[in-house]
């Protein structure tokens, strides 16, 4: 880790320490036996900046990524926010945490509900979260939002099948704003999406980064993107992390051979253009 | 290796949708040599997987059907043939392999019942399992005798694509079309599969028409490669000239757009604009709308196909000397 | 209290009413109306609805009763419709469109017309059978109202929570479901009573399970899709997901898994009556027709009309409520899968 010896521990955003997770695994009747699928995971985000999160099927990275949103309890290890672990917050703070915590899924769509047209999706976790005196008030947040994720207001009406991969990621980017999160977990959020609809998306993930200071764990496979987008990178290979550091660092001068075969496999735009 | 051994002349494949007519391949021409790889790269929505579905007459009836064109496989016409007689090329003389090989594979038989079946059914004789097993190490599966009594399920999502290459080999093609076949499955998993098909590729001197939408897969694989764009080809060439002189401004485009680790901090280009739908082309260049050099004649006059360079042909007025009289050269992003 | 205000009476409006409050409801979401336009170009299923509405209509004018005086029998409007037509009752059986009696020594002149004929305390078979409507719908549709929410409630309790909820409700169905149905609703009757109202209280008891089981495998599905995931990040309750997110994803397998199971229901009560757990001899249904075939077979000559008109009244029913659920089927799945 390139850390700098001016930084405090206050510049952390996320700390995660020593998180595991075991699921069990149909052993015999009277033997539990369990799969570790993340290992002693241990890393810090800092705030405004972005982690990228590298690793293939199997490696624990949506695990991880769940772990911090709170949706699923680790085995072992903790995580700090602010410093504060979530397992010494209350019910009630955890619950109130959520606003600051979001999330971006890889798949537009599965990641919203069908049944619900936008302005209920939108306007949702306001509504949990109490924000807005009423009704119309939320309109115009989901409005605002739609046209800060460069969507049309009269979006609010439709319903989601009537929009492209890109546009229902843009959606899913606007529902994550909606409650005013400081930090973002986006897992592969362009994968699923074509190359031009992927760089309108990285845009906006970027402008929203510098306008808002937000900080991002980005989990991906597609190394091009994480050179562009990331500051540091771990790379997990079957729940363990392999190699952390800097992302011109660790993918110039890789130490572990997994990260070499990642880098090696498809390898970069720059690469190849200089072929 | 220049006998040409499929040459798609003008093909167009439609579909009767609720919403009108769609011209989902609209007028698409290449040549594969023998023993050749090219690749149809393209965004969704372009009609490359259709394309490939059209030459083994696959098209999704009633709705979609091959309006016009013509497939010229070893100089047979391929359109002229009857269901029954396509069957006898299906798996034997062109093969296909599809992206999701969880879906391809049937999961209630062992991955050595459906390959055996797959040859029986085009008449191979002899000891029909050893040869399945001795296919399947050569695709790669570490233990082939144990992996012939596994089911799908299984197995790995690099296996399974192995033992769908292994099914396509098995009567030795000489055309191997591939949809998407590394797009599902992990980076280095993606990487053995394209050092697999260039190996055997190699050895069995087929041809592969390669569909995908990652132009870093291209470069991995292929030797040749034209770019799709709303049903039609817009750009052709070997592949190194393409990546380093590409004309297109949809090429171009595509290669900037890209992000990459020296455009950090830089606002990445991207293609203003959506795809227009396949019911509704506009008239003249279809790009133009989305076009950062489109002028008068785009609008209104749809290019045609010119070669600009060794073997390098594009479909854009910028390059034709009848409407842009100046000779504008080459246009760099 | 009014003469004419009864349960019996509120029971059709409310059920007209929520029919059509559910139907504007559903119109509002597109993937609805979709499917109504699909059901729309579906001639056969349009049929089917014509038939049902006109069993409806049938049902409905039976259920509207008043007294024409303090001490009169209240009659409903089908009552009095068939009153207005001179349809006597007569001493005994007699044949569709005779003019005398028949099975009697001494036959006797009919008093009126009567197009399916008479059964053996006279009354006309046409008038028995359209009073069945009433009784085959209410027994539909009770049971099926009664299955719903105890199915909906418990299978999505037992997907989504999973663990020892899930181990408690699958427990019960089990045992619930390792019983013959037909052993439990009997003892049920005679634990409960006769009636249209125990009856379909039986039947729903024995009836959840399929349903039940069917929600759970729905919820189960949608319980870790990512929409779902999402909106726990966002902070919602358990509540709020299994209401807003799950509940809407669940309702075309429920709406079909009812409409095709309504049929069942009324297929089950000339059972019933056939084992003597009917409805009761007081009440019109078929399956009182259908059972008193039993002695009326064996005469000669042979008396078919009760049967064969109770039969085809039920045989139709059924039918185009199969045809209705199938179409529905059609018309909403390719919905559910391009989304």
């Amino acid at each position: 880790m390139t850390s700098s010896p001016t930084l405090s521990a206050g510049d952390f955003l996320v700390v995660a320490q020593g998180l595991c997770k075991d699921y069990p695994v149909r052993g015999r009747l009277w033997r539990k036996q369990w799969r570790r699928v993340v290992d002693h995971v241990s890393f810090e985000i800092r705030r405004g900046s972005t982690l990228a999160l590298v690793g293939e099927s199997g490696s624990g990275k949506t695990t991880v990524g769940l772990m911090l949103l709170d949706l699923i309890k680790p085995t072992a290890g903790q995580i700090l926010y602010n410093g504060l672990p979530y397992s010494a917050r209350s019910a009630k703070e955890r619950r109130a945490l959520r606003r600051e915590i979001q999330v971006v899924f890889q798949d537009p769509y599965s990641s919203l509900n069908a049944r619900m047209n936008i302005r209920e999706i939108l306007t949702e976790g306001m509504v949990i979260h109490r924000i807005g005196a009423n009704a119309r008030e939320r309109e115009e947040r989901a409005a605002e939002l739609l046209r800060q994720v460069s969507m049309s207001p009269d979006a609010l009406d439709r319903y989601p099948h009537e929009f492209s991969g890109g546009q229902r990621q843009r959606i899913a980017i606007a529902r994550a704003l909606s409650v005013e999160p400081k930090f973002l977990v986006l897992d592969e959020p362009t994968s699923a999406l074509d190359v031009s609809v992927q760089s309108q998306v990285l845009n906006l993930l970027c402008r929203l980064q510098r306008e808002r200071n937000l900080t991002y764990l980005f989990i991906s496979h597609n190394l091009d993107v994480v050179s562009y987008l990331a500051e540091e990178v771990i790379v997990m290979e079957r729940g363990r992390i392999v190699e952390r550091g800097a992302v011109e660092q660790v993918f110039s001068d890789p130490q572990h051979p997994y990260t070499r075969n990642l880098l090696e496999a498809i390898p970069s735009l720059d690469k190849v253009l200089a072929k | 290796m220049n006998n040409p051994l499929l040459v798609v002349e003008n093909l167009r494949t439609y579909f009767r949708t609720p919403q009108g007519l769609s011209r989902a391949v609209d007028g698409v021409s290449f040549t594969i040599d023998e023993g050749e790889i090219l690749a149809l790269v393209g965004e969704s929505g372009c009609g490359k997987s259709m394309t490939a579905l059209s030459i083994l007459q696959l098209v999704p009836e009633p709705a979609g059907y091959i309006e016009s064109g013509r497939v010229l496989f070893q100089g047979e016409d391929l359109l002229d043939r009857t269901w029954e007689q396509m069957r006898e090329i299906r798996g034997k003389e062109i093969a296909m392999i599809f992206q999701e090989p969880m879906t391809s594979l049937n999961g209630v038989f062992t991955v050595g019942d459906q390959l055996i079946e797959a040859m029986a059914v085009h008449g191979k004789r002899g000891n029909l399992r050893a040869q399945a097993i001795e296919l399947l190490g050569r695709v790669g599966l570490p233990e082939p005798e144990r992996a012939m009594r596994q089911y799908p399920h299984e197995l790995s999502g690099g296996m399974r694509q192995r033992v769908m290459i292994a099914m396509a080999l098995a009567n030795e093609p000489k055309l191997l079309l591939a949809d998407e076949p590394t797009t599902a499955l992990d980076v280095t998993v993606q990487a053995q599969i394209l050092d697999l098909l260039a190996d055997l590729q190699r050895e069995t001197g087929m041809a592969v028409l390669l569909i995908t939408h990652d132009l870093r897969v291209v470069a991995r694989l292929a030797q040749r490669v034209a770019v799709m764009y709303a049903g039609q080809i817009v750009e052709e060439a070997p592949v190194k000239e393409l990546f380093q002189h590409p004309r297109h401004p949809y090429t171009q485009g595509l290669f900037a757009c890209l992000p990459s680790q020296m455009r950090r901090g830089k606002e990445l280009n991207s293609l203003e604009g959506v795809v227009p739908s396949p019911t509704a082309w506009p008239p003249g260049c279809r790009f133009a709308p989305r076009c950062s050099f489109c002028w008068q004649p785009c609008l209104e006059l749809a290019p045609r196909p010119l070669t600009v360079a060794n073997r390098h042909t594009v479909r854009c007025h910028l390059y034709d000397p009848e409407i842009a009289p100046t000779s504008v050269g080459e246009v760099r992003s | 209290m009014y003469d004419w205000l009864s349960w019996d009476n509120l029971v059709p409006f409310l059920v007209v009413g929520g029919l059509v409050v559910a139907i504007r409801l559903a119109s509002r979401q597109p993937l609805w109306r979709e499917a109504f336009r699909r059901l729309r170009r579906n001639r056969a299923a349009i049929v089917a609805v014509c038939v049902i509405a006109l069993y409806g209509l049938v049902a409905f004018l039976d259920s509207i009763s008043w007294k024409s005086s303090v001490n009169a029998e209240p009659k409903t409007v089908l009552d009095r419709l068939f009153e207005a037509a001179h349809v006597r009752v007569e001493r005994t059986y007699s044949a569709p469109f005779a003019k005398y009696t028949m099975g009697e020594v001494h036959p006797h002149r009919l008093r009126g017309f009567h197009l399916l004929g008479t059964d053996g305390t006279g009354n006309d078979v046409l008038y028995e059978t359209l009073k069945g409507c009433r009784t085959a719908l209410l027994i539909g549709g009770l049971s099926s109202l009664l299955v719903l929410p105890l199915a909906v409630i418990l299978g999505m309790l037992a997907g989504y929570f999973g663990k020892v909820v899930d181990d408690i409700i699958q427990y019960i169905y089990t045992v619930v479901g390792s019983v013959p149905d037909i052993l439990l609703i009997i003892a049920l009757v005679l634990v409960l009573g006769r009636g249209i109202v125990n009856i379909c209280i039986a039947l729903a008891f024995t009836s959840w399970i399929g349903l039940c089981r069917l929600v759970r495998g729905e919820t189960l599905k949608y319980r870790d899709r990512e929409f779902v995931l999402a909106a726990r990040a966002l902070g919602a309750s358990n509540a709020r997901i299994l209401m807003k997110h799950i509940l809407p994803n669940l309702l075309p397998v429920v709406i079909i898994s009812i409409v095709l199971g309504f049929s069942g229901f009324v297929l089950y009560e000339p059972l019933l009556a056939y084992l003597g757990v009917g409805v009761g001899p007081d009440v019109g249904s078929w399956g009182n027709m259908i059972d008193a075939a039993r002695i009326e077979l064996t005469r000669t000559p042979v008396i078919w009309w009760n049967l064969a008109s109770a039969s085809g009244a039920l045989f139709i029913l059924v039918l185009a409520f199969n045809i209705l659920g199938d179409a529905l089927r059609d018309a909403i799945d390719p919905r559910l899968r391009s989304s």
